[in-house]
């Protein structure tokens, strides 16, 4: 088997799913230049409603694909609730607060949200049962399955749904006009509210989506696993560009390819001193050298603050 | 001026004596795990102070604070225990501790400081995961930190012959190593106060607040940002450092476990609670954070008595709490509880 | 007014160039700027005066072209070693220390020409609070000079816009410039305050400090100004006295062009 081949379709699975998660980060910074640190659990929560209304409703005998559509329905629907009072609850009333005052409050709602998913589900790993066995394929040496070549093409329509939308609708062109000057924006007649409140929504949506996605992969869940989830699509965010769709999607194929890779790789490069369990930190490496050589991203522009 | 001065060290007197009541107070009240909390809560203390540096007086958002504690500890764990089988002296550790954590704060800001308030703040998040994982993955292919299991059967504090981890007696009161903790804790508490306090109107503190207010005005009037804001990063760190040298050495035993992103957000939950850029205030958040976190642990036993089970474990309502209490404290009292004068209402014009 | 005789050069710009991506803001500038005098710098908007004063105080660095301080040449010095230099400036758009009170504000000002340090204020050494004590009358001093003596304790954000401008002239005043270069100081002022203004300034250049005026305020410019230099479209466009200038066809020709 082709060691580099597989790592290579590994990251594309794992960067598609960044990117998703990638998305909802980028949106709202462009619009509020906040970091919104609830959004990976928000992504959580997606994937463990998921996991629950998949074991409920196989449970109940419905076929798979019917079951996987409506548990990510559900998923959708609680989590843009879910993001969407966050905004309303935890940020709007912040809007010209100091700078750090969001931020806090950003991390409160992390914390409330990780707990909250602590006592409904409790703390330990949540496995989904082996409902679906997807079968694999060969290709160029490689093994993929319907699964991650589903991930990868889902992941791909939203993205070009999203980026349509943002170009072409009504309400994706106040969402540029906000990100450009939310104050002529709104002189212009646009209820910048309710452009604030649809980011979250279509972010939140997006991130359940991709929480679904990470528990069908994996199989497994946990009330702590939107933090790391969250930072590395942050990074990823950050690598294309924060505020910039586009540069979210490439930042997140790219993070996911280069972490799939070099935990594959680690251990022969470093003649064994490192293992993959270093493999956390890659995201992190990737970030601060982003930052320290290209800090507006790939695909950002860069924007001096000068007298 | 000279009047003023005697009427406060009268005072000041009166409260240094306090402090040094209050540990056999609260043993007697409350208990000695209560005496034990007392304790941390004054390491969070310095930690607090160390981070309002950073934040309070420079407005540079660090969410990897924990990391120079972890070096702190580390350091003392790794000078004092088997673990290496070194045991060097206390005061010589202490120095070490400090300077290697100013020495990680100046790499870490050295690259990162040029970069915007929300970007520093991921970064150095990314910092504190870092040091972590290398700390639980520093036991091979050569053991340094032990890995997960931690460092174990650290040295109590000692200078010379006089060791905190035994109980001595003086005019017939008995000192456990609770009080003498305590004792040693509230000097090095002190003096982290009075280096603040000066710092603060200092022309450093100035040019701190500078950069804060206006960086490009800053440089403008002639103050190197950058090597200021190293500056503020490095003496943060050495607090920290610091603070994790007398935290290492009062567990007798660390391990990554201790020093995780929470524990780098409720450090700056305290500096911000309190009022940020205040002594006073962070001071104030530091032990309200430590304290009252505290008192849920009876919320357990107390379930129990009255529903005959545990529904919620109080370390998870505990995080639920602290996360509303986040979110409602900066609703209503975004500057904090305790927050500068001077940022707030009071604009009457005394001069005139 | 007549021509300074004693003409030695403070500041010379040569052919400074500046391009943002395709707009080119400064075209191979040179103008001189004397000692011991005010000279004015004009031009319609956008014709590259902010840039220019960037230029000069650092915060941008020229692409080409060169700059001579006092002889020494700065076009590749950070901002805070230009204020080590000897110029100090102000904002068009106000930049005062908003949460420090107007006090602590010239305080900062005078940090480039100050010493103490950490240890100095940690062990509080008889030499830094010597320093500080030295350092608060000379502010005390300087925002008296500037007409703010009792607005010394209110805290800069809180004071009325005209007390702003000003409080900006005396931070920067208490660097200890040779030369002060001010952008658009009476910009929203009043007559009264104005007035006052060119007070000040007139007293400030008695007082040796060469003065590089950014102002749209043209009977200002023409009372206070010894010579002024005109830009347009990034472009050197004439330098002479306000009384050349306001004569000059080439001058005229652009404030109307602009003024369409």
């Amino acid at each position: 088997m082709d060691i580099f081949v597989q790592q290579l379709i590994n990251g594309l699975v794992l960067g598609s799913i960044y990117a998703l998660v990638a998305l909802g980060y980028t949106m709202v910074y462009g619009i509020l230049g906040l970091i919104n640190f609830a959004h990976g659990d928000v992504t959580m929560i997606g994937a463990l409603v998921s996991a629950t209304l998949i074991q409920l409703l196989h449970a109940a005998g419905l076929p798979v694909p019917v079951s996987l559509l409506l548990a990510g329905g559900g998923a959708v629907i609680v989590c843009a609730s879910l993001g969407f009072s966050i905004e309303r609850i935890a940020y709007r009333p912040l809007r010209n607060a100091p700078r750090l005052a969001p931020l806090i409050t950003a991390i409160g709602v992390s914390i409330l949200i990780q707990y909250s998913a602590a006592l409904i589900w409790g703390k330990q790993y949540i496995a989904l049962p082996a409902i679906i066995t997807p079968p694999s394929i060969e290709f160029a040496g490689a093994q993929i399955n319907h699964l991650q070549i589903a991930i990868v093409i889902l992941a791909a329509c939203i993205m070009g749904g999203l980026i349509w939308f943002i170009h072409h609708s009504r309400m994706g062109r106040a969402m540029r006009a906000t990100e450009q000057n939310p104050a002529v924006a709104s002189l212009m007649g646009v209820d910048t509210h309710a452009v604030i409140a649809m980011t979250f929504l279509l972010g939140s949506a997006i991130g359940a989506i991709a929480g679904l996605m990470v528990i069908l992969y994996y199989g497994i869940g946990h009330y702590f696993m939107g933090f790391m989830l969250g930072l590395k699509a942050f990074t990823a965010a950050v690598l294309g560009g924060i505020g910039n769709v586009g540069g979210a999607v490439i930042g997140g194929l790219l993070l996911g390819i280069i972490e799939s890779l070099a935990a594959g790789y680690i251990e022969q490069l470093s003649g064994g001193l490192f293992g993959s369990n270093y493999r956390d930190i890659f995201a992190f490496l990737v970030l601060i050298l982003v930052l320290l050589l290209r800090p507006q991203g790939l695909l950002g522009q860069r924007s001096g603050d000068r007298a | 001026m000279t009047g003023l001065r005697y009427a406060s060290w009268s005072r000041q007197l009166l409260i240094i004596s306090a402090l040094i009541v209050a540990p056999f107070a609260i043993e007697m009240l409350l208990g000695r795990s209560w005496l034990r909390i007392t304790d941390v809560a004054l390491l969070y203390v310095m930690l607090a102070l160390g981070l309002n540096i950073v934040v309070g007086f420079a407005g540079l958002l660090d969410l990897g604070y924990i990391a120079f504690f972890a070096v702190g500890a580390y350091s003392y764990a790794l000078l004092a225990s088997p673990q290496l089988a070194i045991h060097a002296p206390v005061l010589v550790i202490i120095p070490v501790g400090a300077a290697l954590a100013a020495l990680f704060g100046i790499a870490l800001g050295a690259p990162t400081l040029r970069l915007r308030g929300d970007y520093l703040a991921i970064v150095t998040l990314g910092f504190g995961e870092i040091i972590r994982v290398l700390l639980n993955n520093l036991n091979r292919p050569i053991n340094i930190t032990n890995g997960p299991q931690g460092i174990t059967r650290i040295d109590p504090l000692h200078i010379s012959q006089f060791s905190f981890g035994h109980s001595h007696s003086l005019g017939g009161i008995t000192f456990t190593p609770l009080h003498q903790y305590y004792l040693i804790f509230l000097a090095f508490v002190l003096i982290t106060i009075l280096i603040s306090v000066r710092l603060e109107h200092s022309r450093i503190g100035r040019a701190w607040r500078a950069i804060r207010d206006d960086e490009l005005a800053a440089q403008a009037m002639g103050i190197h940002t950058r090597n200021l804001k190293l500056l503020a990063f490095a003496m943060g760190a050495s607090f920290g450092g610091v603070a994790g040298c007398l935290f290492a050495s009062f567990q007798g035993f660390i391990s990554p476990e201790s020093f995780q992103l929470i524990d780098s957000v409720m450090i700056l939950c305290m500096v911000v609670l309190g009022g940020i850029g205040h002594i006073g205030g962070v001071i104030l958040g530091a032990l309200l954070l430590t304290i009252l976190p505290e008192t849920l642990r009876y919320i357990g036993p107390l379930q129990q008595q009255i529903f005959g089970t545990v529904y919620i474990d109080p370390a998870d309502l505990r995080m639920l709490l602290f996360g509303l209490a986040l979110v409602l404290m900066m609703l209503l009292r975004p500057r904090g509880l305790w927050p500068k004068r001077q940022l707030t209402g009071q604009l009457t014009n005394r001069g005139g | 007014m007549t021509r300074i005789t004693h003409s030695t050069p403070l500041l010379e710009a040569s052919t400074l160039c500046k391009r943002f991506g395709g707009l080119t803001a400064l075209d191979g500038v040179s103008f001189t700027v004397y000692q011991g005098e005010i000279c004015g710098l004009i031009g319609p908007n956008g014709a590259g005066k902010t840039t220019l004063f960037n230029v000069i105080t650092g915060l941008y660095t020229a692409d080409s072209g060169r700059l001579l301080f006092a002889g020494q040449a700065i076009h590749h010095a950070q901002p805070y070693q230009i204020a080590q230099h000897g110029i100090a400036r102000t904002f068009q758009n106000i930049r005062l220390f908003g949460t420090m009170t107007a006090l602590e504000n010239v305080m900062v000002g005078h940090h480039a020409r100050a010493q103490s340090g950490v240890l100095g204020a940690i062990f509080n050494t008889t030499a830094t609070r010597q320093e500080e004590q030295q350092i608060r009358e000379t502010s005390q001093g300087l925002l008296t000079y500037c007409g703010l003596g009792n607005q010394a304790q209110t805290v800069a954000s809180q004071l009325p816009y005209g007390d702003q401008r000003r409080l900006e002239i005396a931070r920067a005043l208490a660097a200890q410039p040779r030369l002060l270069a001010l952008d658009e100081p009476a910009a929203g002022m009043n007559a009264t305050e104005t007035n006052t203004l060119r007070a000040l300034l007139e007293r400030i250049t008695s007082d040796g400090i060469t003065i590089l005026l950014i102002e749209h305020d043209m009977s200002l410019v023409m009372q206070v100004c010894h010579r002024v230099v005109v830009l347009d479209q990034g472009r050197h466009l004439a330098a002479g006295t306000p009384q050349e200038i306001q004569k000059n066809p080439a001058v005229i020709a652009a404030y109307l062009g602009s003024s369409v």
